[in-house]
């Protein structure tokens, strides 16, 4: 009895650790290429060690550009990531709440204009918000990036709330309702903490979202002094002259770091969740 | 909802009235933040490109009335349009179905309290993170290339090279697996959902000699359901408007057989300077969208089980 | 309703007015005080080397002109073309912006660059010691709308180390296509398994090449149809890479698709092909840089009993937006990119061959291997010259996606004829030049 519990355990491992293996493959490749000196990248690119360690790479591509260095993106992409981190999370629970607990007239067709906002491609509604982000004089600050997500930018966190709020059951509303709580109390004593595991995974994907993104920033952000991790990650490289990849494999290892932080701080939100709280309780 | 539950109380209709009007009140409270946000930044633009679609629009002077014609050209005279909507919706039907049945496989097996779990999910969880950013198309075009690791795994079982991402054969496939690969969102929100089943379920079943599988249809698909409904929803649209792996990798080749529809109305827009065609495009491919989206909503009812409704 | 969910509205509310507000008024705060002080934006796409070296001739240049506040907005080439577009279509364009040969026609036929003329004359914008072919092709109807920032010219990049290994004679300035097709052939042979002759180029870049070489031009004049009349041209062009392939000379596309437009990956790095075809003369620093061993350009094949397909193209330029309320001192600071030489010893030709005799000579004597290799190139490509051709038209960005779709692609792949792919390219082309 004992032994074939070992042994289930031990194919759980094995099989995980070996698909786990091709899981992060292209980032220990990513690792190995941030060591290896400029012309080994290419010529050698199979493989996972270098000929020789060059943590040069990493100095150089913190130094950045000019008197720009990688210190100044971290602390841009940190504070604009935080904002709308924090933005998401309060606009989407209310909203979420909104339209998932509260029989107002128009829901239903406020929800599908929400629902197709998520339709109609970034591309050609670039030019008219930045536009209209222009005339309100928010060009090259970072109101554009952040302010979005206070007002409820990403429908798709909306709608993932939604989701889950209505897996909660209406009796323990009900039974808060009783106890004399207000609409607004059974939002924040009672569903709140129920969806932590959402608002946790809401928390991950916007940070990881708002980290890598590229566009937002680049279209709006003219001062370099204002640049992002992601743009100034692309900033190493031009196909068509001598581009620094070495530097810029460094640097995507270093931005990737961040990322996996916050990903190890919320997870553990992940596993609590319901569990703790108790549902049926 | 407890003013609904209430409702039966107020027999009067101007009670019901005044209730409503309540309601009504607390529900865009609530709303308040995305309602401005989409009257003040998103119904504006969205207006200004259905407007563009009707123009000539060349982004870089103002734009002239051509009534239906860019919408005309595409259906008749367009023979890239209908690659882009051949090639975007094998990639919709190849990766959405693969990619959901892949992270709730994965999100099951990390569902558990055993050790090491935490750092399997982060392990796996990596590829997500990589995401869009430039080291990735670099790293996937290596993986699949010529000379890349794949092929030195495939030379083991006699399969002779080719280079995947640029063969017209294999491109899409190729890219498929890359989407495939990255299912780290729908599994931490399928995890996050059967985190909300109650164990006691389960334990009641196990008591009345369920068997896993008999577990597996009878609790989990019923309480994740509206969960599999976001993530299918959610997944069904964000494949119709994928652009990055296209994009960074493969730009579009060889001879467009990767040629995604975002992509195909980014070259518009931005290379060809056609935003006006370039709107058109948009719009058809919302309602695209919106008619896949609106038939999955359909569907719903039948299958997707709401704990706070009742079950219908 | 309770009165806490009241506040928590009104601290939201009143957040989103204060955040506004601060922000319209500190941009207003910046347009106040300009009496003699300058203010310029510069906008460039390229590398980490590209960017330290323009922030320091910049830093250089307000030394000099401490009147003058130069902010620099820069990035890699991904993404440049949508925020210059987004900037040009919110009326937001820089004063001084890098413009690409291919983007020249659709920005200056818009009307959004300043015809710098007037400057040359005022003297704010020195090109006296400017030879005319690295002017022209800055100019469309006699106006000039962008300056020439590095001098390229059309080149193939040869291993010669592996011509000899082969046992073949290396290629000599004035070789054939014939001999380009032999010599390749031999290379494959003499290399051994998976190593090729030639790395092909089916593209539009080698085939306007081709069509130089017969007195003719992709466009006619005034950009509305194509320029050539006689399909059979462009069939013969493509006969050569398709014999090469055929033949065995040149690699098979799996072995230089993956690397796309990325030099550095060019299966030439590992010792894959012996020659090139179809780059431009600056590249040869990333791509020896890559390869990490010498390598060589060399002139596009000639055409017996033909005219000189060779020309000065411009690598780069900088132009002045329109709408830029300083359009002099923007003129005087290309002026001095273009002509002081402190300056472009830090700039150190990274951009492609300096316009300027002077600053050419100077940086010539000093420059590294590769560097030498590319002023010595363009040299001896300007004595196999004639003047450019005016930048492409409006469309033909358009055009060239067709071209790499519909030609290149499925030569290299074998899937068309070449007859099939020349009709085809005819009938679409067509099609899209006569809409603009």
């Amino acid at each position: 009895m004992k032994r074939q519990k070992n042994l289930k355990t031990l194919i759980y491992h094995g099989s995980i650790w070996v698909l786990g293996l091709f899981m992060i493959y292209p980032i220990l490749w990513t690792i190995a290429s941030s060591l290896k000196p400029e012309n080994e990248i290419f010529r050698n690119a199979a493989s996972l060690i270098p000929s020789e360690i060059r943590w040069g790479n990493y100095l150089q591509g913190w130094e950045g550009f000019g008197d720009l260095s990688f210190a100044t993106f971290f602390i841009n992409s940190t504070f604009v990531t935080t904002m709308v981190v924090i933005g998401t999370l309060l606009s989407s629970t209310l909203v979420a709440f909104g339209f998932a607990r509260v029989n107002f007239r128009f829901r239903m067709p406020l929800f599908v204009c929400m629902i197709i906002t998520l339709m109609l491609p970034q591309q050609v509604t670039l030019i008219p918000q930045y536009i209209l982000f222009h005339k309100l004089g928010w060009v090259n600050t970072y109101l554009p990036l952040i302010v979005p997500a206070f007002i409820g930018g990403i429908p798709f966190f909306i709608f993932l709330m939604i989701q889950f709020i209505r897996g909660i059951p209406r009796e323990l509303d009900e039974a808060a309702y009783m106890d004399g709580c207000s609409t607004f109390g059974i939002f924040w004593r009672v569903i709140l903490p129920l969806t932590t595991p959402a608002l946790a995974t809401v928390a991950i994907f916007s940070f990881y979202w708002t980290w890598d993104d590229f566009m937002t920033p680049l279209v709006y952000l003219n001062d370099t002094k204002l640049y992002t991790v992601a743009l100034g990650l692309q900033m190493f490289s031009d196909p068509a002259s001598l581009s620094a990849w070495g530097p810029m494999f460094a640097m995507s290892v270093a931005s990737i770091i961040p990322q996996l932080l916050v990903f190890l701080f919320f997870q553990k939100y992940l596993v609590e969740g319901i569990t703790a709280g108790g549902v049926k309780g | 909802m407890p003013e609904q539950a209430d409702v039966a109380k107020y027999n009067s209709k101007s009670d019901k009235l005044h209730k409503q009007w309540k309601v009504d009140l607390i529900g865009f409270a609530f709303i308040a933040p995305w309602l401005i946000g989409f009257l003040g930044f998103i119904i504006g633009p969205m207006i200004a490109s259905l407007y563009f679609s009707f123009t000539n629009y060349d982004l870089l002077s103002s734009p002239t009335w051509i009534g239906l014609d860019n919408y005309i050209n595409m259906f008749t005279n367009d023979s890239r349009f209908w690659q882009a909507i051949k090639v975007t919706f094998i990639f919709v039907f190849g990766s959405v179905p693969l990619k959901l049945a892949f992270a709730l496989f994965v999100a099951m097996l990390f569902n558990t309290k055993r050790r090491g779990v935490g750092l399997y999910r982060t392990l796996y969880y990596v590829p997500s993170i990589l995401g869009g950013s430039v080291a990735i198309a670099v790293v996937w075009k290596q993986l699949f290339g010529r000379d890349g690791a794949i092929n030195d795994i495939l030379s083991l079982f006699g399969i002779p090279s080719v280079s995947w991402v640029t063969s017209p054969d294999f491109a899409l496939s190729t890219l498929i697996i890359l989407v495939v690969w990255q299912f780290g969102s729908p599994m931490l929100i399928f995890l996050a959902g059967l985190k909300a089943i109650p164990a006691e379920l389960y334990e009641a079943a196990a008591v009345d000699g369920a068997s896993p599988l008999h577990q597996f249809i009878k609790i989990t698909i019923p309480m994740l359901s509206p969960v599999i409904f976001f993530n299918l929803v959610m997944q069904t649209i964000q494949g119709f408007m994928a652009f990055t792996q296209s994009f960074l990798i493969t730009e579009g080749g060889p001879m467009d057989r990767t040629l995604f529809y975002a992509v195909y109305l980014y070259e518009k827009a931005f290379a060809h300077f056609d935003m006006g065609y370039a709107s058109a495009l948009a719009w058809i491919l919302l309602l695209i969208c919106g008619i896949f989206t609106a038939f999955i909503f359909r569907t719903a009812k039948s299958w997707v089980y709401y704990e706070s409704e009742g079950g219908k | 309703m309770t009165k806490k969910w009241h506040y928590l509205f009104f601290v939201f509310v009143m957040t989103g007015l204060l955040v506004a507000c601060s922000s319209s008024d500190s941009a207003s705060e910046t347009d106040g005080d300009s009496s003699n002080k300058v203010e310029l934006r510069m906008l460039w796409w390229g590398s980490q080397d590209r960017h330290d070296r323009t922030l320091e001739v910049i830093d250089l240049y307000m030394e000099e002109n401490p009147h003058v506040t130069i902010s620099a907005e820069f990035t890699g080439w991904d993404g440049y073309w949508e925020k210059m577009a987004t900037q040009a279509a919110g009326g937001n364009l820089p004063d001084i912006v890098q413009m690409d040969y291919k983007y020249l026609a659709e920005y200056a036929g818009k009307g959004l660059l300043a015809d710098l003329n007037p400057y040359v004359e005022s003297d704010a914008l020195d090109l006296s010691d400017v030879e005319d072919t690295y002017i022209d092709g800055g100019i469309i109807d006699d106006k000039l709308y962008a300056v020439n920032i590095g001098a390229n010219a059309h080149a193939i990049v040869v291993d010669n180390a592996m011509f000899e290994e082969a046992g073949i004679d290396p290629l000599e300035p004035g070789y054939t296509w014939e001999e380009l097709k032999e010599k390749a052939k031999e290379l494959s042979d003499n290399l051994g398994d998976n190593v090729y002759g030639v790395h092909p180029g089916a593209g539009v870049m080698g085939f306007k090449h081709y069509l130089r070489q017969h007195d003719q031009w992709l466009y006619s004049e005034d950009g509305t149809e194509l320029g050539y009349d006689d399909d059979q041209l462009l069939v013969d062009y493509l006969q050569i890479t398709v014999d090469m392939l055929k033949s065995g000379a040149a690699a098979p596309p799996d072995v230089f698709m993956t690397a796309g437009t990325n030099v550095e990956q060019f299966p030439i790095v590992n010792e894959e092909t012996a020659i090139v075809m179809d780059i431009h003369s600056n590249q040869i620093t990333a791509i020896e840089s890559g390869a990490g061993r010498p390598l060589d350009l060399m002139l596009q094949p000639s055409l017996e009993g033909g005219e000189l397909g060779h020309y000065i193209k411009p690598g780069q330029f900088f132009s002045v937006a329109e709408s830029s309320e300083q359009q002099e001192e923007a003129a005087k600071f290309i002026s001095f990119f273009t002509n002081n030489i402190e300056a472009n010893e830090i700039l150190n030709a990274e951009r492609g061959v300096p316009i300027a005799g002077a600053v050419r000579e100077h940086l010539k004597e000093n420059a590294s291997d590769a560097g030498r290799k590319m002023f010595e190139y363009v040299e001896l490509a300007q004595e196999h010259s004639r003047e450019i051709d005016p930048p492409d038209p409006q469309g033909s960005t358009e055009i060239e996606s067709l071209f790499a779709n519909e030609v290149q692609d499925p030569i290299y792949y074998g899937e068309v004829t070449p007859e099939e792919a020349a009709e085809n390219f005819r009938k679409k082309a067509s099609e899209i030049l006569a809409k603009d």
